[in-house]
């Protein structure tokens, strides 16, 4: 296995332990979250799902770090298109709400909206790469 | 810019994965180099020069 091959199975592994986290304490936080809420720690109990959301934060910065200078720029440009598609999609509803009566969208529906906008943006610029192959080489 | 990487590795008889690991790159980033896609930075290009031996300047030409 050569040293691309373990990074990329390093990532895959620090994010599928940390989205298994998430997912355990989505889970786990349910039967508690009723339990006294006059409790100290019902607030932590609460908010612990947040935790596993900044260890993904944390593997992609690892996972950055141990990329060679192309890969981080190709890293650099979908997070640069994510964004701006994701700026993009958001005014435009806050404009479409007004113009068509749309309900408010809840702020759980930023992760998914997020996850969807870095595929969208993964495939533009690997894309958008492609092409400038077919232009270099024809 | 132009390139010579391609013709030096086939000289050397280097696969892609042999030359990126010989530079602690990604196979990716050889491939994109090799392509003319991308222009490596000045380390990686110095890196490039002391692996074949020549000179940037032999490996990398100006378009311009």
């Amino acid at each position: 296995m050569d040293r691309e091959q373990r990074a990329g199975l390093q990532y895959f592994a620090e994010l599928s332990g940390t989205m298994i986290l998430y997912i355990a304490s989505l889970f786990a936080r349910r039967p508690l979250e009723n339990l006294n809420p006059s409790a100290a720690w019902h607030g932590f109990v609460l908010l612990s799902p947040s935790v596993p959301i900044w260890l993904v934060f944390w593997v992609i910065v690892r996972h950055y770090r141990r990329m060679d200078e192309y890969l981080r720029l190709q890293l650099l440009q979908i997070v640069a298109v994510c964004a701006g598609i994701a700026a993009c999609l958001t005014s435009s509803y806050g404009f479409a709400r007004d113009a068509f009566d749309l309900p408010p969208v809840a702020i759980g529906f930023a992760w998914p909206v997020m996850a969807a906008c870095w595929v969208a943006a993964t495939l533009i610029v690997q894309f958008r790469n492609r092409r400038s192959v077919t232009c270099t080489t024809s | 810019m132009h390139n010579k990487l391609r013709e030096l590795r086939a000289e050397q008889g280097m696969t892609q994965a042999d030359l990126a690991a010989r530079l602690s790159v990604s196979r990716q980033t050889v491939i994109a180099i090799e392509s003319g896609r991308y222009d490596p930075s000045l380390p990686l290009a110095f890196a490039i020069a002391r692996t074949f031996a020549r000179r940037i300047e032999d490996i990398f030409v100006d378009k311009g």
